[in-house]
């Protein structure tokens, strides 16, 4: 088994407040893993922490072996890390092709041209159903077809690791639904996948682990199933946790 | 090469074909020469200042970059005696230099707080140069400079310097270099990584563009060719002193330009400094002689009120 | 010179009635950013303006410069109104789409005011008294205590509002939070509109008294702008005592340099006390109020 991604005694601190402390997790090639807790347990900063927007206090973040702590988002993605984010970051003024268009022509090392850019991007809008929205732009689009967008986009970097934050938030059943099956095909086609969660609804059918975060540290860990039934999990979502939940 | 033509690519292509033959319906109309030349020349300004635009950051203090480039060349012929072709570019590599210091001082600054901090940086080689007396002779400025060189071609003499209808076709060649060389830029895959990071930066870097290299190489040719306009226009009126090129007019003028005429298409600045220079110096300037330069406060005020995107898109909106 | 021959005395004097000052120029700047996020680049050319209208009713007029002070008080806070209304009407991104806005507004106010008032210096001067002090060897004018008086009774007014009264808890809240100030039921638009009031009472204030210490030229408030934006930006919005205190700091620092390295220098000092400040603070105030 390949290992993706490793994150080592990560430790993150802001001012006097520690947000994150000693998570160590390490990431199969080809696995689905969730990391899941109430608001405020960290995952946004961990997850922020992986992708490179943040840079952590202690710890180490390790990619196929390498050590890319220090790296920069932008490189991160050209090496084949890839994400999403909460709140869509399109191009508004830009076709939802040519959004997509960009990931693959910089996303990418080496990178190719721009023609077979622009195809990939016209196939990658097929795959997640929006395809008839090619010419319109970015800032036209729904909620759920902005997502779908950026989850194009992301793929059209080639990634080898997708970073999802927080995907299905504000989706209705039916869009959720439609994102898991999404997933499900790219894990079947061998991507590795990462995701945030903080309802359930989506991790619980895509993901292969999950990893429960509470107050900055690793409470639980384990196949979903048998997560969700454990009592430090339930208290971490109905007890002091969720009432402590006012900010992250 | 020149790629599909849009139809507001054949507007430009029509005015700028008027552009170089009207003189031969008008001639001797030194006047005209002097205006349309000169508004040439801030269409290039437009043009520089729009290239970092492009990127996102509006900068309220491009003066520092002209005035720079206007003293270096300025003292290169002073204290040399080169040429002033020679030292008009030489001289622009001051601004770039300043351009470097700036990308790595105002790394992290966005936004409003960017605007601010190209404001105040004026101040740094304003105050340094008007204080510096024992060479740059301090307020009192470089009187007498040497104007634009003669040209010679074989038994043709071109005198830039004196022959007002020669500048003007000097100064139209160059801002239509200029208008082409945007042109190519915006298509390329610079062009679009610059877009892409006006449109949304926190996008841009997680899709693998290198932003920070994307913007400097953005602010160093737009610093290196606003100092070419500051050296071109102290040769041609034959002066320079602080208050004259370190103005907020002067950073005021290629924002304004650029925001009227539209910041997205490749002519738009132009067109905004072809259709409000002349406007104001030729209308204007007659009614007020004192405060004509207020025009373009009112003028800047109804752009972004009314159509901020710039008249080149709200006509092709309709 | 050395330390030890500086005037002492006179550097914190002028540097304390200096600071007061600069903080009743910065209190107008940061109410408006702080209620309603428009940066007014016009800020300064707005108290120049002002300080015109008192020279001339003084000048022409023969009004005692003290009265001048209420009707440049009303008349400023009167053309706040039309300000804000303008401002109001701009979409995003709105703090920059302000500060553009205002740079043409100062554009065209200093040429309004050049063709109005000509290109010469102008200074308001009343027949006042200047005190010596006993055993000290230096001078105060009235002017001067009149300077620090009004500009510590405007700021403590100011204050007074903002914390002791309910419209100030409206005021504090909206420039805390706007958006959550709105669902709490506060009326933001005319929390805007009392702000603007406000600065522009403010900058009726800082006018005349600018234009009886500081000659008044039409381009005298690119220096005032540069003050108000420097002070806010160290104090954060509404945070009317580290204002005072910034405001001191830096009259203190000011009168200090003009006596070492000569007053040219001026101009270079704001603007590097300003680079300095944006450089470690690179989202200046507004960050404290995001998320």
């Amino acid at each position: 088994m390949n290992l993706c991604l490793e994150v080592r005694h990560l430790c993150q601190r802001f001012g006097d407040q520690q947000i994150l402390r000693e998570i160590n997790f390490s990431l199969n090639q080809g696995e689905v893993l969730g990391i899941i807790g109430p608001n405020g347990a960290g995952k946004t900063t961990l997850f922020n922490i992986i992708a490179g927007w943040i840079t952590p206090t202690r710890g180490v973040v390790v990619f196929w072996g390498q050590n890319i702590t220090p790296w920069p988002p932008d490189h991160r993605c050209r090496k084949g890390m890839a994400r999403t984010f909460q709140i869509p970051q399109v191009f508004p003024e830009m076709s939802a092709l040519e959004n997509v268009m960009l990931g693959a022509w910089f996303g990418q090392e080496p990178p190719p041209r721009e023609s077979q850019s622009r195809e990939r991007a016209a196939t990658l809008l097929k795959q997640v159903g929006l395809a008839n929205k090619e010419g319109i732009a970015a800032r036209e689009l729904t909620l759920m077809q902005q997502r779908l967008l950026e989850l194009a986009r992301a793929l059209a970097t080639e990634p080898k690791l997708l970073l999802l934050d927080e995907i299905a938030a504000g989706l209705s059943l039916k869009a959720v639904s439609q994102l898991s099956d999404l997933i499900l095909r790219l894990r079947d086609q061998g991507l590795t996948l990462l995701l945030t969660d903080h309802l359930l609804n989506l991790v619980v059918p895509v993901s292969d682990r999950l990893l429960a975060l509470d107050q900055g540290k690793i409470i639980a860990t384990g196949p979903p199933q048998t997560l969700i039934q454990d009592p430090q999990v339930e208290a971490a979502y109905l007890g002091t946790g969720e009432a402590a939940g006012e900010e992250g | 090469m020149l790629g599909k033509l849009h139809p507001s690519s054949v507007w430009a292509l029509a005015a700028a074909l008027a552009l170089i033959i009207w003189p031969l319906f008008f001639p001797q109309a030194s006047l005209y020469f002097q205006v349309l030349g000169m508004a040439c020349l801030y269409g290039t300004l437009a043009l520089a200042w729009n290239l970092y635009a492009l990127s996102g950051a509006i900068s309220l203090g491009h003066a520092a970059f002209f005035g720079l480039g206007a003293y270096g060349s300025a003292l290169l012929s002073h204290y040399f005696h080169w040429s002033p072709l020679v030292t008009i570019g030489l001289g622009a590599l001051a601004s770039v230099v300043f351009g470097f210091l700036w990308c790595l001082v105002f790394r992290r600054l966005r936004g409003v707080y960017l605007g601010l901090a190209s404001l105040a940086a004026v101040e740094i080689p304003k105050v340094i140069i008007d204080n510096w007396d024992s060479l740059t002779y301090g307020s009192m400025g470089l009187m007498g400079l040497e104007g634009l060189p003669s040209l010679a071609l074989g038994k043709w003499e071109v005198a830039l310097g004196s022959n007002l209808e020669a500048q003007y076709y000097l100064l139209l060649a160059l801002v239509m270099a200029a208008a082409l060389a945007t042109r190519q830029i915006m298509a390329s895959k610079w062009g679009w990584a610059l877009r892409a990071l006006r449109e949304n930066e926190t996008a841009a870097r997680a899709i693998g563009i290198r932003t920070h290299r994307v913007q400097a190489k953005a602010l160093l040719g737009s610093s290196y060719v606003t100092g070419i306009c500051g050296g071109l226009y102290v040769h041609i009126l034959g002066l320079v002193e602080p208050a004259l090129v370190f103005s907020l007019h002067v950073s005021a003028l290629p924002l304004i330009f650029s925001l009227f005429g539209g910041r997205t298409i490749f002519f738009g600045p132009v067109l905004g400094a072809l259709i409000l220079y002349p406007l104001e110096q030729l209308v204007f300037q007659p009614l007020f002689p004192m405060g004509h330069a207020g025009i373009y406060g009112v003028i800047i005020i109804l752009t972004i009120l009314f159509f901020p995107q710039g008249i080149s898109v709200w006509k092709r909106a309709k | 010179m050395s330390v030890s021959t500086w005037p002492w005395a006179q550097i914190i004097a002028t540097g304390f009635s200096l600071g007061s000052f600069y903080a009743l120029v910065a209190l107008g700047f940061s109410l408006i950013f702080g209620i309603t996020r428009a940066f007014n680049l016009a800020h300064g050319e707005l108290i120049v303006l002002a300080g015109y209208l008192a020279f001339a009713l003084w000048k022409f007029y023969q009004v005692p410069f003290l009265l001048t002070l209420p009707v440049s008080l009303l008349a400023l806070a009167l053309v706040a109104l039309p300000l804000y209304l303008l401002l109001r009407r701009l979409k995003e991104p709105y703090a920059l789409n302000t500060l553009v806005v205002t740079f043409g507004l100062a554009l065209l106010l200093q040429n309004l005011m050049l063709v109005m008032f000509s290109a010469d210096y102008r200074l308001i001067r009343p027949d006042f008294p200047v005190f010596a002090i006993p055993g000290a060897n230096f001078f105060i004018s009235a002017s001067q205590i009149i300077l620090v008086v009004l500009s510590l009774l405007a700021t403590g007014v100011v204050h007074v509002v903002l914390h002791y009264s309910f419209l100030g808890k409206a005021l504090r809240a909206t420039i805390q939070d706007a958006e959550a100030a709105q669902i709490a039921g506060i009326n933001v638009n005319r929390m805007a509109l009392i702000g603007f009031a406000m600065g522009g009472m403010l900058i009726g204030l800082a006018g005349p008294l600018y234009g009886e210490n500081m000659y008044l030229y039409p381009t005298a408030g690119t220096g005032a702008t540069l003050i108000a934006i420097i002070l806010t930006i160290f104090a954060g919005v509404g945070r009317i005592r580290t204002l005072l205190l910034g405001g001191w700091l830096l009259g203190l620092v000011e009168s200090g340099t003009v006596l070492v390295i000569g007053s040219k220098w001026r101009e270079l000092v704001a603007a590097a006390v300003l680079l300095t400040l944006l450089v470690f603070r690179p989202k200046g105030i507004a960050a404290r109020n995001q998320e």
